[in-house]
């Protein structure tokens, strides 16, 4: 098998020569082979080629240089396999660009030729053109951006009670076939071809790769049929990398368009900005997920789906509800569990905090055990959090999302911006003006500007949260932590207790250090007074302090900042025993 | 970055912060103009003064193209600015640029408003710090934006990006990687293009006699930067790494510049004034630099400035190509230049170039110096080691940034560093 990565490939020439072909978009389970080979901050899903390429075996390969990294996965390539073909790809989309696309088809169909020895047969190109699959004439969700891994879209397909529609960089394929029997076909006639021939390049413009040569034994006028195969394949809907990107719209613009999922590929710069603008511009709602094209990042993938579709109101369960005469809301966070039990006016009536331990249902097991309310009184369980999927007995999952934005609500109507920073994600939700999450962002892998990330400094300044807490406030020189990566800013900060500066000023450093980070959560959904601050670095005051600078505003800070989302998860309790009542 | 540069660029972060971007433009012109001329009629010191008159030219020559809304073109690092030139107008380049606002000591503020507005964290910090400069008000609004899509991925996406911000012609090079006869008509055929396109934004019509006499200097001023190249193989000569970034500018967006024929002819003499190394006699590593260089970062700039036994002779990214520029055929020749470019195409082409390099300069060892963001040369980092290692030149594979303060370990950096130069210093 031949393997492809991108829409450009023009998989239809191989299968005129009787080649299978097959695309490669498969997560890896580690990179230890791609970074033996490359550098680790590549492209993640051209780490999981290599992966791919490695693992399964594959000996030919045709690439089209979409970016600065498959180029250069070519170049690691290129000696290891039996074949392997870097097709040069036009940016644009006019005459010339066709008749220069054309020319590498050509010196495609030469090369493989040369390699395989086998004859191109017209029935067997055309056959292989499998036309349009999309049906955009229904709701639709639609998956832009940049190309997601198998896995992952099998999850999101399942996960999503709506159709969705891939329209990633490498399976928007859309292409027309050719004509039944093309006019100018010459019957097994020997059609000579050579791209540069006539211009005989010679001396330094001599390049190897354009040798003479010819498509032996082809069964149609080669020139004419791939100059209209460049055109199709460079008619498809562009990707982000071509220079003209107007016909994108026609995705956006849909009719039936009903949200959109933007995925962006760790290490690939061309989709975000994409999203950026779709996200001002669309009034449908939009979601951005980034993975790193390996399977590991489910837990934080599902929290922001689920926000995505509560938000669309699609996708709520109907709860069920028990007898008692108490609600409980359980969040079930990757450093602690939370569990807040309300009475039936909405009041918080007991409420524990236990370490989460490393199992969600243990966790929050031990959760409701801490309570002085006894579990047979709890009426309705909804669970909220990353682990939320995992506790068996809850009678509801809801995302965090939704669940701090009903609990911050309800603690101060009025609140319009929720900053979280929890143990292993910070994240900004919107509110609209009757509450309703209006826009959210999340951080993406990378630990800064989370809990994680001033638990680990604790570590390093030997001492513990609370003590960074204390200490944050009481600094005397205004230090800076450069380092946006937290294992660069734990160098920095052994760098600095070298240097004997004051923990107090290492301390504001951080604490400065996460502020500006989560700033740029803020920013990016354009938060606005008042804010409410939640999640255990809201007990940081040296953190909230930073960030009410940035703000130019007090921030308001719970009394129990953590409970938040398990109280939010309470109250969806609450209701549901409300409605309940109201329907019997 | 010492502390007057440090307090300066804290003035123009609180400028761009209380968005007083036009005041901060200005002061930032100002202040290019200002150094680069006392750089330049400065004396004393083992300066070159050579060096000291490229400093001054490119200060205002950045300086010239931030002055003015409405003037200056922006366009990438391997646009073939020959054409701005003969049609007097100024350009603007991301490298540069980006380069001289963290010289400022002002950088922060520029990338942290990029990532504001959602430009991607792992985008090249040169880019981004472009995006930022232009959200922040401070990068007047060009008078068009022409760029290739050729060595970086980056070009393709800040360019539209700025085109659609400022609401500006853009025009977009589409070069191929290899250099074949129908490649470089496809190329010389979008040159010509560019022609009509700048014509036609600039108001103004290309004079042919200019435009042969700015191709002229152009094809000198590479001819006397490889003479400079021959000297600097067998002569030592005492530079900061700052200059090979000079080098850099007046060899790319200044190439075709009087000042830029100039600088290479002052160089080209006063480089052959200075001493022969001699046979045998104990010298100091000698270093070739792998792509951008982080030269405001003083702990590893201080390393070649003050190290005893390391220099940095050469930088593969300023002088980038071989071909011969021909005046008669311009179109023709800066397409071929282009398609030759050792950054172009296939990383083989680079290796090899930077093999020539280094055995043309008598070079003891190579830094392969990975750019945050640089997806071109991140990935080829393993296979150029290999292939400089086989060839008897060991290489350190050096991460770092060449313009982002906030994204560089300096303890780590300075580290391998060390290590790289004392175990050449032992192979010696």
């Amino acid at each position: 098998m031949i393997g492809f990565t991108c829409k450009y490939a023009p998989a239809e020439l191989l299968a005129g020569f009787g080649a299978e072909t097959g695309l490669l978009n498969l997560e890896a389970e580690n990179f230890d082979y791609a970074q033996d080979l490359t550098h680790m901050n590549m492209c993640s899903h051209i780490k999981a080629l290599l992966e791919e390429v490695h693992r399964e075996g594959i000996r030919e390969l045709l690439l089209v240089d979409c970016c600065d990294s498959m180029r250069r996965a070519a170049d690691i390539l290129k000696d290891k396999l039996d074949f392997c073909f870097l097709l040069d790809l036009p940016h644009n989309d006019d005459a010339c660009a066709r008749r220069h696309f054309a020319e590498e088809l050509m010196r495609l169909a030469q090369e493989y030729q040369t390699y395989s020895g086998k004859t191109f047969d017209y029935r067997r190109f055309r056959g292989a053109f499998t036309g349009e699959d999309r049906d955009v004439s229904r709701d639709f969700i639609a998956v832009m951006g940049a190309r997601m891994g198998t896995r992952q879209f099998e999850n999101l397909s399942k996960a999503v009670p709506m159709r969705l529609e891939d329209f990633t960089c490498n399976s928007s394929r859309s292409m027309s076939p050719p004509p039944d029997a093309p006019a100018d076909t010459t019957d097994g006639a020997h059609t000579k071809y050579a791209p540069d021939r006539a211009a005989a390049p010679g001396g330094q413009d001599a390049d190897p790769r354009y040798a003479e040569g010819s498509v032996a034994g082809a069964d149609v006028n080669m020139d004419s049929l791939m100059e209209w195969y460049a055109g199709e394949l460079l008619a498809q809907i562009p990707c982000m990398r071509m220079a003209d990107i107007k016909r994108r719209r026609e995705i956006t613009e849909s009719p039936n368009l009903r949200g959109i999922i933007y995925h962006t590929v760790k290490f690939c710069d061309y989709y975000g900005f994409e999203y950026e603008m779709i996200r001002r511009s669309v009034s449908v709602p939009v979601i951005k997920i980034e993975t790193d094209f390996t399977m590991q990042s489910l837990g934080q993938l599902s929290t922001r789906i689920g926000g995505f579709l509560e938000s669309m109101g699609i996708g709520k369960e109907a709860i069920v509800t028990g007898e008692g005469r108490y609600y409980a809301g359980i969040d079930s966070g990757s450093t602690t569990t939370n569990v807040a039990v309300l009475d039936r006016q909405g009041k918080l009536v007991d409420y524990a905090i236990v370490r989460t331990g490393a199992k969600a249902q243990r966790g929050a097991q031990k959760a409701l055990d801490a309570l002085q309310i006894p579990a047979e009184e709890i009426a309705v369980i909804v669970a909220t959090g990353y682990g939320r999927q995992n506790i068996d007995f809850a009678d509801a999952c809801i995302t965090e999302i939704t669940c701090h934005a009903k609990g911050a609500w309800h603690l101060a109507p009025g609140i319009r911006t929720i900053i979280d920073i929890g143990g292993q994600d910070s994240k900004v939700i919107l509110l609209d003006d009757s509450g309703n999450v209006a826009n959210f962002a999340m951080n993406d892998k990378c630990a800064a500007g989370t809990g994680r990330f001033l638990e680990n400094m604790a570590k390093v300044l030997e001492t513990d949260l609370d003590g960074m807490g204390r200490a944050g406030l009481s600094w005397e020189e205004d230090l800076t932590i450069s380092s946006m990566c937290t294992v660069f800013a734990e160098s920095e900060v052994v760098s600095l207790i070298a240097d004997n500066k004051a923990v107090s000023d290492i301390v504001h450093g951080l604490n400065k250090s996460v502020a500006s980070k989560t700033m740029n959560l803020v920013n990016r959904v354009k938060g606005r007074g008042r804010y409410m601050m939640t999640g255990g670095g809201a007990r940081n005051r040296g953190v909230v302090g930073c960030l009410e600078a940035l703000v130019g505003e007090k921030i308001s800070v719970p009394e129990i900042p953590d409970l938040c989302g398990a109280i939010g998860a309470a109250l969806f309790a609450l209701e549901a025993a409300e409605q309940k009542g109201r329907d019997s | 970055m010492n502390d007057t540069v440090r307090k300066f660029g804290g003035k123009m972060t609180e400028l761009v912060r209380s968005e007083h971007s036009v005041a901060a433009r200005r002061t930032l012109a100002l202040v290019f103009r200002a150094y680069g001329d006392a750089v330049r009629f400065s004396s004393g010191g083992d300066l070159l003064p050579a060096r000291r008159y490229v400093m001054g030219f490119c200060n205002r020559k950045m300086a010239d193209s931030i002055a003015r809304p409405g003037r200056a073109a922006v366009v990438s690092l391997f646009t073939p600015c020959e054409i701005f030139e003969a049609l007097g107008i100024p350009v603007m380049v991301p490298e540069g640029l980006s380069c001289y606002m963290t010289a400022s000591g002002c950088d922060r503020v520029f990338l942290e408003k990029a990532e504001e507005c959602g430009v991607p964290e792992t985008l090249c910090s040169y880019h981004k710090m472009l995006i930022g400069m232009a959200e922040t008000g401070v990068l007047p609004r060009p008078r068009m934006i022409v760029n290739t899509t050729m060595v970086c991925d980056a070009n393709q996406l800040s360019f539209r990006y700025l085109a659609e911000y400022f609401d500006v012609p853009h025009l977009v090079l589409d070069v191929p990687d290899a250099c074949s006869a129908g490649n470089i008509r496809y190329l010389s055929d979008q040159l010509r293009g560019m022609k009509d396109f700048v014509e036609k934004h600039s108001g103004r019509a290309l004079d042919e006699g200019k435009f042969r006499k700015t191709m002229l200097r152009a094809s000198e001023t590479l001819e006397n930067y490889r003479r400079c190249l021959s000297l600097k193989s067998v002569r030592y000569e005492s530079i900061r790494m700052t200059y090979h970034m000079m080098d850099a500018l007046a060899l790319h967006p200044f190439l075709g510049t009087e000042e830029g024929l100039k600088y290479t002819e002052m160089l080209k003499k006063q480089l052959a004034r200075l001493p022969l190394l001699q046979p045998g006699e104990k010298r100091r590593s000698r270093i070739l630099w792998v792509h951008m260089m982080p030269y405001w970062q003083d702990s590893i700039s201080d390393m070649f400035r003050y190290h005893a036994d390391a220099e940095v002779v050469c930088c593969d990214v300023t002088f980038d190509n071989y071909s011969v520029l021909d005046p008669e055929q311009p179109y023709e020749s800066l397409a071929r230049q282009m398609l030759q470019n050792s950054l172009n195409g296939p990383s083989e082409r680079r290796i090899r170039r930077v093999l020539k390099l280094a055995r043309q300069m008598d070079i003891d060892g190579i830094v392969y110096f990975c750019h945050w963001g640089c997806k071109q040369t991140l990935g080829a980092s393993a296979m150029a080691k290999e292939a400089f290692e086989q060839a008897g030149f060991p290489t350190l594979v050096l991460d770092g940034d060449g313009c982002d303060t906030r994204n560089v370990q300096d303890g780590q950096m300075m580290t391998r560093m060390g290590a790289f130069l004392e175990q050449l210093e032992a192979l010696r």
